[in-house]
């Protein structure tokens, strides 16, 4: 198991058998990225074959200083699936933002083993939200929505909605405390 | 203008995404004016938000890699042999090799995805087998254990009928009657009782079990030491009990047998109400 800076250079060096281990490690979570954006599975699909090929032509151009590897596939990822997305339904105008501002973030790191921990943790902390909550979170960041676009999507008051959202991340904070890493003052 | 408070109870949705477009730069001021808590607290959000798409579960087709190694295994081929040809032309040859060795990479990679594919089905079926024979073992085992129940009872079933069968044969044999003592409820018992051999077998009947604290005692009741112990029985449901009672030797004649109720493991003497009673001489 070569760890990610490794499986970088070996991507810069034209070596398939590093994509081929990106992809085991990554795929699943870029795809699921892609069809929960789009609801689409053959459109997720085509976004995770471009993504990884992006990937594998631009590997140059991901900087380690900037943030992690996954969260470089899934900032190209999620920016592909809402341009579909909006291409997908132009006449309604989008204006929302087209990504999180975690996409610079610095997680903590990504070996397999944490990964699947990680990805055990997360889908206990998404259990842990009321459905409604769930739903408004997945608005948010699945789809870009902003509180009025979701407001008017479910049909809620505004206020409604942002205090969903806060105690949504609030019990999202909690549950994943274990993984968070402290910022340094 | 919002307050700091304010500022920090927006940041998770500053993160998240989901703040109105007119509402970041008020936030994106707080922050380039160097609020450090606001700063720490944005990039915990900030790490929260990063983990929720690890939440999305669902897994991709099968095929899908290959997929992947088609479109980058052709790519590469191609720019690999446009670089070559632009350099040295002599080396077209190379291009090609190259293409081949990607194109055998991608087929070495198609190959592995369905024989990982074939694997993981055989492994599935096998464990579904596994699982399938585990549970008719179990029933097996449930079965047989059953079944040595079975035998063991009948086999202590056979060895009191061999008994009582080989006393029937022993010489001397004689049959002592016991009724129920006056006051004590309806039951009767008798002995087959060999002097001669030492051995005496005890059958009572219509006894009413006892309490877990209380046990039904035989008496022989002796010429020399008066009441001496038998041994002690419980009644099984159809309230029979059974003793196999070693005859005393050295207490002279047995003029009567007698069972009392005692605590339970039995007494050295009869303490407690007599149930039976019966005369060895009127046999």
């Amino acid at each position: 198991m070569r760890e990610a800076e490794q499986l970088i250079a070996g991507l810069r060096g034209r070596d398939e058998a590093a994509l081929s281990e990106l992809y085991d490690r990554y795929g699943q979570t870029v795809y699921a990225v892609a069809l929960r954006v789009t609801g689409d599975a053959g459109a997720a699909e085509e976004i995770s074959l471009d993504t990884f090929h992006q990937l594998w032509q631009q590997a140059d151009r991901y900087d380690a200083t900037q943030g992690s590897l996954l969260n470089w596939l899934l900032t190209i990822c999620r920016s592909r699936a809402i341009d579909r997305m909006r291409a997908r339904a132009a006449r309604k105008r989008t204006t929302a933002t087209d990504a999180t501002d975690a996409d610079h973030v610095h997680p903590p790191a990504e070996d397999l083993a944490d990964l699947n921990e990680r990805r055990q943790l997360v889908r206990e902390a998404m259990a842990a939200l009321s459905p409604d909550q769930r739903n408004a979170v997945a608005l948010a960041y699945y789809e870009g929505l902003s509180h009025s676009q979701i407001a008017d999507r479910l049909q809620e008051p505004l206020g409604t909605v942002k205090t969903r959202i806060r105690q949504a991340m609030g019990v999202l904070r909690r549950v994943l405390g274990p993984v968070l890493s402290v910022p340094s003052s | 203008m919002k307050s700091h408070d304010d500022i920090q109870a927006d940041l998770p949705l500053y993160a998240l995404g989901s703040l109105e477009a007119a509402e970041r730069p008020e936030i994106d001021r707080h922050l380039a004016a160097g609020c450090d808590a606001c700063s720490r607290e944005l990039e915990t959000w900030r790490q929260v938000v990063a983990l929720i798409p690890l939440g999305a579960g669902d897994e991709p087709p099968a095929d899908l890699k290959a997929k992947l190694f088609e479109r980058v295994g052709s790519g590469a081929a191609v720019a690999s042999s446009v670089v070559a040809r632009r350099r040295i032309g002599w080396a077209a040859p190379l291009a090609l090799a190259a293409a081949a060795v990607l194109a055998l990479a991608t087929y070495r990679e198609i190959g592995w995805r369905a024989e990982r594919a074939r694997r993981d089905e055989t492994t599935a079926g096998l464990q579904q087998e596994l699982a399938n024979a585990r549970g008719d073992l179990a029933k097996v085992g449930a079965a047989l254990a059953a079944r040595e129940n079975d035998v063991a009872a009948l086999r202590s079933a056979l060895a009191n009928a061999q008994e009582s069968l080989s006393l029937l044969q022993a010489r001397g044999l004689t049959l002592v009657s016991l009724k129920e003592t006056k006051d004590a409820p309806p039951a009767e018992g008798h002995i087959l009782l060999s002097r001669p051999t030492g051995r005496a077998l005890f059958y009572g009947f219509g006894l009413p079990p006892v309490g877990s604290d209380k046990t039904y005692e035989l008496w022989w009741i002796t010429e020399k030491q008066g009441p001496v112990p038998a041994g002690t029985f419980r009644p099984d449901e159809g309230g029979i009990g059974r003793v196999d009672a070693p005859v005393p030797t050295d207490a002279g004649a047995i003029q009567a047998a007698a069972v009392t109720v005692e605590s339970a493991g039995g007494v050295p003497k009869p303490q407690g109400p007599m149930v039976l009673l019966g005369s060895t001489t009127k046999s």
